[in-house]
């Protein structure tokens, strides 16, 4: 009777250890601000004769009309980085202009020889828009040409 | 007969047993460890951390009551009076394990000492020319032949971390937007523990007839990492940084002004500044703690290394300065936006 007692307190402590963290039930949702819809980049780098440490990004702005984006009246820009390709902006619904930037850090003429549209430090352009639905994350390649 | 053997074996004996005692209490007679903890006794407190890049380098010299209790009966000896005694600073450099070079280090005068709240009669500095090499090893000593006391700490000069992000390219800009937060990414160098991040901008103030050049510190909290392997990330930016700069920069009726660059700054220190710097927030109390820790051998304080490193000429983001003109925050300072109006 007693054996039989030990292993009820026995089983009950082992019941209460091994109770799971609770988790709470998702509701569905992606993150994203309700009234907000989301971009995100993939800031490829193009390829060119230059050695590919040598091509760094150096913007990734996006504006509300092509004029904005022109005067460089941004409506938001990204910290971009040599050690990250995806970039996302939360923003509300519309269509979205942006521009994206990359350089050549390389001496001389090796930049302009390598196939990089420019010397060193000059910047190489591309564009285009998207446009941002309310709740939804779009995806949108760069691509430099 | 037999009671004689009884007491020669007893004398064997007890021969025997003062033997062992007196092997026993030889360890102990030959030491000249003095504890320095003592109830009512002071213990020197000492700090330097070694700078790489510096060519001098400096150690600060203290003492405290604060090993002991306080004794309200007895007569407090006044702080300054331990200096009167004769005492040696020195520190020795290994490499790979030889001992390479002995530095001396000599009393220094030419900083002022702080005259606030900080009793300054019981602090001395002194310095010695020369170069710390990363990855080698310094013995510190202070001497005080009188006492036969001999405080000590041994250190790695900790290696410098390589910055990642941000980049010296002037035309990647920096964007401290919400919602966009900039990623400081950087590689710990061996025996680092301890980070701190500080963008600096600089600004000019005009009004006719004069031009002034300010800067303002946007500093992120220490970071305290052991990884020496993997690159660290560390964010910054947000409304922190407009409400830094309100705080910082004062409103002048008038004036315009300009942001002209950004210098990204990155503070590192040793392990052992790492552990004091973990100590003390664990105990809510930042440096103010001397019982927190320390890695000298009869003292107190702590002996390690700190570089600082600089990358310059860098741009905020134009929807940075945008936002610096016109947001909530900051809009009364009056920094011209992106389009300079």
């Amino acid at each position: 009777m007693k054996a039989i007692r030990l292993l009820l307190i026995c089983l009950a402590g082992l019941l209460f250890s091994c109770e799971p963290e609770e988790i709470q039930p998702g509701d569905g949702s992606t993150g994203i601000e309700t009234s907000k819809g989301v971009i995100e980049f993939d800031f490829e780098l193009p390829r060119t004769g230059v050695p590919e440490r040598a091509i760094r990004r150096v913007q990734l702005n996006v504006a509300q009309s092509i004029d904005s984006l022109n005067r460089k009246d941004y409506y938001s820009a990204a910290n971009v980085s040599d050690y990250r390709q995806k970039y996302t902006f939360h923003l509300p619904p519309g269509r979205y202009f942006y521009q994206a930037g990359v350089t050549c850090t390389c001496q001389g003429d090796s930049c302009l020889y390598g196939g990089f549209p420019g010397g060193q430090f000059s910047i190489w352009y591309t564009g285009g828009y998207v446009d941002v639905e309310l709740g939804k994350i779009v995806s949108q390649k760069i691509r430099f040409q | 007969m037999w009671n004689t053997c009884s007491q020669r074996s007893h004398l064997r004996q007890s021969i025997y047993l003062l033997t062992i005692f007196l092997i026993g209490l030889l360890p102990t007679s030959c030491t000249e460890d003095v504890s320095l903890y003592v109830d009512g006794d002071s213990t020197p407190v000492v700090y330097c951390l070694l700078n790489p890049a510096d060519s001098t380098q400096f150690i600060r010299l203290g003492r405290t009551f604060q090993a002991g209790e306080y004794d309200p009966t007895q007569i407090q000896v006044p702080d300054s009076t331990i200096w009167n005694i004769p005492h040696d600073v020195y520190m020795e450099e290994y490499q790979a394990g030889t001992k390479v070079n002995q530095y001396h280090f000599e009393p220094f005068f030419d900083v002022h000492k702080d005259t606030g709240l900080f009793p300054a009669n019981n602090l001395r500095l002194y310095s010695s020319a020369f170069c710390p090499v990363p990855g080698n090893d310094y013995r510190l000593y202070v001497y005080f032949p009188d006492l036969k006391k001999m405080v000590s700490g041994r250190i790695t000069v900790h290696e410098l971390p390589k910055i990642v992000d941000p980049v010296p390219i002037s035309i990647r800009r920096i964007n401290f937007e919400p919602g966009q937060p900039f990623t400081i990414r950087w590689f710990p160098g061996t025996n680092t523990g301890v980070y701190q991040m500080i963008f600096r901008v600089h600004y000019r103030d005009s009004i006719p007839g004069y031009v002034e050049f300010h800067q303002a510190d946007y500093v992120s909290g220490g970071l305290y990492n052991m990884e020496a392997n993997l690159m660290q990330e560390s964010n910054l930016g947000g409304p922190s940084f407009f409400t830094s700069m309100a705080a910082q920069i004062p409103a002048i009726p008038g004036v315009v002004r300009e942001v002209t660059s950004v210098e990204f700054i990155m503070l590192s220190g040793g392990r052992d500044l790492g552990f004091l710097y973990r100590s003390d927030v664990e105990r809510g109390n930042l440096f103010t703690n001397l019982e927190n820790y320390s890695n000298l051998v009869n003292g107190l304080g702590v002996f390690s290394s700190k570089v600082e490193q600089h990358i310059p000429n860098l741009m905020l983001a134009e929807v940075t300065l945008d936002l610096l003109a016109r947001g909530e925050t900051t809009k009364h300072l009056g920094f011209r936006d992106s389009k300079g109006q």
